[in-house]
């Protein structure tokens, strides 16, 4: 929750398609947006920061039948019955054992509440828009979908995800009511 | 100040909902027993006009208006009620409906009846509907002034705390001087010794002697806001009018004296309400839950917790525990509502189709004041409207064949409900025909739905009326007889975790009893353990539990279990394989675990768990908010250690079982199974795909799986 105070400014949550033509266009804008980072398989990520409601460590997850394999289960949230995804599952990464740094980044996403397992946060960090660059184009071996672009970030780089299109594959919500959702938030 | 009006328009349109709603009982009540309390009914009617012409709805304002008058006249005894006078009021009552639902919507009424009901009222007002129309709506300027001098006497008699209210009689006398030349002897007997005086009480009264040109009305206009809290008698005296004398006899001793029923009834409706947005009420009962959970919790931990250092902590733990349940307790109440507010459509519906059939009923309803769940009525109004409605078509005869088969010529149809358990039951109940057992039994095997030498009890046989496009009626009318309603009317009061049953005498009538848990926010389960989850199944549904010998396992060619109790093979639905739970204990081995009966929507099946843990009362979440429905789950709860179990919809469980048979062939390989299907939907997510699970199809006669055609969705 603190985490939300923090963001000064609201912006709105470009959607990546337009990523790189915005940065053609404005290039010499130098608005920043605040991005929660997390580290997954030794790599760095970042997500919006106003989709993140909280973070909170791991707890075991009561299992839901028949669900995809990345769906680890749902978790009491303060009374809301709140969906696990593991994002490692959902990425096809080897699986690791949990640890105390593990922790469920809780989003908010088309009036949906959502947990994502990672392997640890790191960071808020202010990234400036007009330096994202679009994902390289992996051909059909990688989904590449979800990144919404890469951004540097002093020596290192972060991968920003797009955590609605990130979701539109794990039959949460049926596809085209997710995109009505998002278009309706936008 | 600026107010903004439109924010009260909707407490306009609700309070004007519940007035017309006591227009129409009360019509109904003086047309059935022949008198009625016609001030309430008038004063309901005047509220509608009155707060339709303050908002600006002018054409509500403008229709009420011909009722009130016609309302005027009767309570005036210048016009009698006879049935076709109520007829058409009842049917002014639709009109006015319509015009508040279309105030609503805000859109434009759509009504053709309006101007002949509007004509018909008028006739009767002995008006055309062009003078009424024309006529100011301000019933001040034409009816207030006439030239006749009148006198009246006014006994005023406040009671005791009428100041407490804000009320002061000296406003009430400036009112009718400003009308009346006016003379008055105040009774000062009452007034108790100094050291007795309650500062706040009014202990006098009056005796008010008035000339007047204004009408009696006017008089009792000055009294409206006290007349609750006072005696008032109000008595034309000494005809020494200039105007007719049979004016003043016609007017006579028609009082607004507080009647002691009326002001009953009023205190008890009035000052017993407030208007709260349902929202707000659910988030109360949200919260309450979270307190409930947070409650066990914290129990759970003072478990641990050594009894003789700490007793103070722990007797607060157990006050606060109470407190927390008289809480839940509390606001679970104000949700509750009687349920009378379903039955109150009734009267007018069985009036209309008895009618319409021709038929003479009774109607009597009994416990209206049982309190269910808001959400429970709103949903149970329909069914209950399906069952009344097929005892009038169905289940009462017509006059001539009553009389003949000698029964009274009139035919009673009781709605009553009442609490039994924690159950809230309600009976319709009729003294007609009864179900006819032969033809029910010859349309079920017609329709194959059971065999000739099916050896079938009563009861098995009227349930088959449950069925979808079921109806003995040899014709169908608009009223019923098409055979869609029964199938209907069984499933809501399934879906609202009730229960119906059927009790059926020939020639004496038939009482459908419908059996519903009192509120749908909690619901009883039995707490059981599969793995190591923890699954909720609902005690409604269950029958029976047993621990199953293993001889008493019959396995089909199919695979399919079955499991043998008392003579009869229900198939038996592994959990843990129908979850596909994992880390099992191993306590799965039959002879070890339990198999729990349960029955939804006639079937039987027997759900295989590793163990009981209990029956507890559970709140219900929602599992589709953040995530989409599951199939065999109908939501979740959260369990005293702040885990979430999932409760079983026992209906989806039993289609799970039935479609299980390709599940359990594969049995042996059933691990590689799952490990096949998440790869394969792993792949298909790696080519930005989306394959539906359950669209994909297990060969069960090779160990192999295929995948025939799934469904692929191309992002």
């Amino acid at each position: 929750m603190s985490l939300e105070q923090q963001t000064p400014k609201k912006e709105s949550a470009g959607a990546p398609s337009n990523m790189d033509s915005n940065r053609r266009e404005s290039g010499k804008h130098s608005d920043t947006k605040q991005y929660l980072t997390f580290m997954l398989a030794e790599e760095l990520y970042g997500i919006d920061i106003l989709k993140v409601q909280e973070i909170r460590g791991w707890s075991h997850a009561t299992q839901i039948p028949n669900a995809p394999k990345f769906i680890r289960g749902v978790l009491n949230l303060r009374g809301s019955v709140v969906p696990i995804l593991d994002v490692r599952r959902r990425f096809t990464m080897p699986e690791v054992e949990f640890t105390a740094q593990t922790v469920v980044i809780v989003v908010n996403v088309a009036n949906r509440t959502i947990g994502m397992i990672v392997d640890s946060v790191s960071d808020v960090v202010d990234l400036p828009i007009d330096e994202l660059r679009p994902a390289p184009d992996f051909g059909s071996s990688i989904d590449s979908s979800f990144i919404q672009g890469l951004s540097p970030n002093g020596d290192d780089m972060v991968i920003l995800i797009n955590v609605e299109d990130m979701l539109k594959g794990c039959d949460l919500v049926k596809v085209d009511e997710l995109e009505k959702m998002v278009a309706d938030v936008e | 100040m600026n107010i903004d009006i439109s924010q009260f328009y909707e407490t306009f349109l609700a309070e004007a909902s519940e007035h017309l709603a006591d227009l129409e009982s009360g019509l109904l009540e003086a047309e059935t027993s022949g008198e009625a309390d016609m001030d309430s009914i008038f004063r309901a009617a005047h509220s509608i006009k009155g707060g339709a012409g303050t908002f600006g709805f002018d054409e509500i304002a403008e229709f009420t208006h011909v009722v009130e008058s016609v309302l005027q006249d009767a309570r005036d005894g210048l016009l009698e009620l006879k049935d076709d006078v109520i007829s058409q009021l009842l049917r002014s009552i639709d009109v006015i409906a319509e015009l508040i639902a279309a105030a609503k919507e805000g859109r434009k009424a759509d009504i053709n009846t309006k101007q002949d009901v509007f004509e018909a009222l008028s006739a009767f007002l002995g008006k055309t509907a062009a003078e009424i129309k024309t006529k100011d709506t301000d019933d001040g300027t034409d009816m207030t002034q006439s030239d006749e001098h009148s006198y009246y006497s006014v006994k005023f008699e406040p009671h005791l705390n009428m100041c407490q209210t804000g009320s002061d009689p000296i406003n009430i006398f400036k009112e009718l001087k400003e009308t009346c030349s006016f003379s008055c002897t105040c009774n000062t007997s009452e007034i108790p010794d100094l050291n007795e005086i309650d500062p706040h009480s009014l202990y006098l009264s009056w005796e008010i002697e008035l000339e007047t040109t204004a009408t009696q009305e006017i008089i009792e206009d000055a009294f409206i806001f006290v007349e609750d809290e006072a005696n008032i008698v109000i008595e034309p005296i000494a005809a020494i009018s200039l105007g007719s004398p049979e004016k003043i006899a016609e007017n006579s001793k028609v009082a607004l004296k507080s009647k002691s029923n009326g002001a009953v009834k009023k205190q008890g409706s009035e000052t017993a309400f407030i208007r709260i947005a349902v929202d707000k009420v659910d988030g109360l009962i949200n919260l309450i839950g979270e307190l409930v959970t947070t409650n066990a919790m914290v129990e759970l931990q003072m478990r641990g917790i050594d009894g003789e250092e700490h007793r103070n902590l722990i007797n607060s733990i157990c006050e606060m525990t109470s407190h927390t349940r008289n809480l839940q307790e509390g606001i679970m109440a104000i949700r509750m509502m009687p349920i009378e507010f379903a039955f109150s459509r009734f009267p007018r519906m069985v009036r209309d189709t008895s009618q319409k059939l021709n038929k003479k009923i009774n109607f009597v309803t009994k416990g209206g004041q049982t309190e269910l769940d808001r959400t429970v009525i709103e949903k149970i109004s329909d069914p209950l409207t399906h069952l009344v409605r097929n005892s009038i078509d169905h289940g009462i005869e017509t006059p001539e064949e009553r009389l003949s088969a000698g029964k009274s010529e009139e035919g009673e149809i009781l709605l009553h409900a009442y609490y039994k358990g924690g159950n809230v039951i309600i009976d319709i109940k009729d003294d007609g025909k009864g179900l006819d057992k032969d033809s029910i039994l010859k349309k079920a095997i017609e329709k194959g739905l059971t065999t000739e030498d099916a050896n079938l009890s009563d009861n098995e046989i009227y349930n088959f009326i449950f069925n979808n496009g079921f109806s003995t009626a040899k014709a169908v009318t608009d009223v019923s007889g098409r055979g869609v309603g029964m199938d209907v009317v069984a499933r809501n009061i399934k879906a609202l975790n009730g229960s119906i049953s059927i009790a059926s005498v020939p020639g004496k009538g038939t009482t459908f009893c419908i059996s519903l848990p009192l509120t749908l926010a909690i619901v009883d389960g039995m707490a059981t353990k599969v793995g190591d989850q923890t699954y909720i199944i609902p005690l409604l549904n269950i029958i029976e539990s047993i621990r199953p010998e293993k001889d008493k396992i019959r396995t089909l060619n199919n695979n399919v279990e079955m499991i043998q109790i008392r003579g009869e093979y229900l198939p038996l639905l592994r959990l843990k394989e129908t979850f596909t739970v994992e880390k099992s204990t191993g306590e799965d081995e039959l002879g070890r675990g339990i198999a729990v009966i349960v029955e939804s929507e006639h079937n039987k099946i027997a759900i295989f768990v590793d163990e009981l843990l209990g029956e507890q009362q559970v709140v219900i979440k929602s599992l589709e908010s953040n995530y989409k429905t599951v199939e065999g789950v109908s939501g979740a709860t959260i369990l005293g250690d702040g885990n979430v179990a999932l409760i079983l919809d026992l209906p989806g469980i039993v289609r799970l079982s039935q479609r299980e048979g390709r599940y359990h062939t594969v049995k042996k390989n059933s691990k590689a199974v799952i490990n096949q299907m998440n790869k394969i939907q792993q792949e298909s997510m790696n080519e930005n795909t989306h394959i539906d699970l359950r669209d994909l199809e297990i060969d069960v006669h090779s160990d192999l799986i295929k995948h025939e055609q799934p469904h692929v969705k191309h992002n």
